[in-house]
């Protein structure tokens, strides 16, 4: 079985190759870089995917060894995301469906996150943490569905990272500049802490780490670090929250999407698990960001639980689209 | 060491909670619990002595608050923002996770709705609990209490009381997925006995209710 996936929900546009013993035969990528002072804005970013994704998929194909006629199923993110990018990447997955006569399979782009570090280290009942642009969400598997037992009610930790580093001039993305400047600060500077439950929200405290950094009184190391410091405790609070709710029926924890990467954010979630002697499990920095592997597996899922694909003309998309209304066959 | 810390260290710490460790003790001839607020070794030392500091003032002035109002909550004895912990009345019983969890019935349906009066009348003096999951009220003898005050505060802001009843909207749906429905109106039906403006909030809730990230907006 091979299953070739199509990420293309927001600044990546990425095809990777997998077969059914998830061995990766490719994985090819071009990413969208905005202009500096600017965020991704979507029909620049469709432009950019339009004009590479035809190389991307050859390239990812010619880097497999196969044929394209070896492919059983075509994977592609459905949603949620950027219209006009999640457009290029359905079209391209209808056209090689068509020509080739390949079923067609649509993703939710989450699911694909959290399938890929499941998988890979084959955990059972995993409580995972989505960090990314797009979620940034604790769940965990119960009842055929990903049910969020914490989230933002409000930005992600994505956008939190990004839109302050471009208010105070800092490049994209964000989230590694500031992981670094971050690194050389020291003194911690008061920032809203806003946790309901185990949900929370940002936006009160982007405003605020604005609003000193355009007051010029806090260094951009102490602003940089504080940020971090707040925004990731809150996270690690709601995920232990979760857990001890959860109690014993989660024997592990994993950290995936983009903003995992982060080595201050999981080295203090690792500190959290271990009063609760749980592991914390994460992947290599290239599969936490968007990819077309992590489309690829949830198609593998798919045709191997034999659930039959979409006729092309039914593979829409959907800008919004919640992880937890998809319905999980294969677990 | 003051008070609160030899009361400590004689007793067997009852349970390790997502914030603090809660001890089973005596004070002055009465069943108390313990709660101390832990250092977290994934915070910054100052945020984090700012949180517990500041969550244990909360809590103690919440619960007092709470009393002089005749709300059902554990009699508060001791308060040490030091040690960041409190002492309280230990109330036997089970809390109401247990009820929805363990066998739900007509009781848990009855449970749910006094937690829905007792929402009502919170709101009804401007507190907002913050984190009333039902493993917050303890059922004793047939009457319920709200416990955990951590992240309740003072408002009067129908956005804050919408963001309560989100919290046990949630918590019905994780629980017991196939009685949430039945759960949230018995809930309601409580919360409408006791506070007069529950219909702005509930209305409210509705649109609080979708404010995670892909919900199509209401």
């Amino acid at each position: 079985m091979i299953v070739l996936g199509i990420e293309s929900t927001a600044h990546t546009f990425g095809v990777g190759i997998i077969n059914e013993s998830l061995r990766i035969l490719s994985d090819v990528r071009r990413q969208y870089f905005p202009p500096k002072g600017m965020g991704i804005e979507p029909f620049q970013t469709a432009e950019y995917h339009s004009k590479y994704s035809v190389d991307v998929v050859k390239k990812a194909i010619e880097e497999a060894g196969i044929s394209i006629k070896e492919i059983d199923a075509i994977a592609y993110s459905k949603g949620p995301g950027l219209g006009p990018c999640l457009r290029i990447g359905a079209t391209i997955a209808r056209a090689l469906s068509l020509k080739y006569n390949i079923p067609l399979y649509p993703v939710h782009h989450a699911i694909g996150h959290i399938e890929l570090v499941r998988s890979y280290f084959n955990l059972s009942n995993p409580l995972i943490v989505l960090v990314s642009g797009g979620h940034t969400v604790i769940t965990a598997y119960r009842g055929g569905r990903w049910r969020p037992y914490g989230e933002t009610l409000d930005i992600t930790i994505g956008n939190l990272l990004d839109v302050f580093a471009r208010e105070v001039g800092l490049d994209f993305p964000g989230g590694p500049i500031i992981e670094k400047l971050a690194s050389r600060g020291k003194r911690y500077v008061e920032l809203p802490y806003n946790i309901k439950g185990c949900n929370f929200q940002f936006s009160g405290l982007l405003t605020k780490a604005i609003q000193l950094m355009k007051k010029g009184q806090v260094s951009i190391e102490d602003l940089s670090f504080s940020l971090q410091e707040t925004a990731f405790s809150i996270i690690v609070e709601a995920t232990e929250r979760a857990l001890t709710s959860l109690k014993d029926s989660i024997n592990s924890l994993a950290i995936t999407g983009g903003v995992a990467s982060n080595n201050v954010l999981y080295e203090k979630l690792v500190k959290m698990a271990n009063i609760h002697g749980l592991k914390v499990y994460r992947l290599d920095k290239r599969w936490n960001s968007d990819n077309g592997v992590q489309i690829a597996i949830v198609g593998l899922r798919m045709l191997q639980q034999g659930l039959e694909g979409v006729p092309p003309e039914e593979a829409y998309i959907l800008q919004k689209w919640r992880f937890d209304e998809v319905d999980i066959q294969w677990m | 060491m003051d008070v609160i810390e030899k009361l400590m260290s004689g007793s067997k710490l009852l349970s390790r909670n997502a914030e603090s460790d809660i001890y089973l003790s005596n004070y002055l001839g009465t069943r108390v619990i313990v709660k101390k607020r832990i250092e977290k070794p994934y915070r910054d030392p100052e945020l984090d002595l700012r949180i517990r500091i500041l969550r244990t003032y909360r809590e103690a002035n919440i619960l007092y608050q709470s009393h002089i109002n005749n709300i059902p909550v554990p009699k508060l004895y001791l308060v040490s923002l030091k040690s960041t912990a409190i002492v309280y009345k230990y109330i036997q019983g089970q809390t109401l996770s247990y009820y929805l969890l363990e066998n739900f019935s007509n009781d848990s349906l009855y449970f749910i709705h006094c937690m829905g009066k007792l929402m009502g009348k919170l709101h009804s003096i401007n507190i907002v609990h913050g984190d009333p999951h039902p493993s917050n009220f303890i059922v004793s003898n047939k009457k319920i209490y709200v416990i955990d005050f951590g992240l309740a505060f003072v408002s009067s802001s129908v956005k804050d009381y919408a963001f309560d009843l989100d919290v046990v909207y949630r918590s019905f749906h994780y629980l017991t997925p196939d009685f949430a429905n039945v759960s949230f109106d018995a809930f309601l039906n409580g919360y409408r006995n006791t506070y007069h403006n529950s219909d702005k909030v509930i209305k409210l809730h509705a649109k609080v209710a979708k404010m995670g990230r892909y919900h199509e907006r209401v």
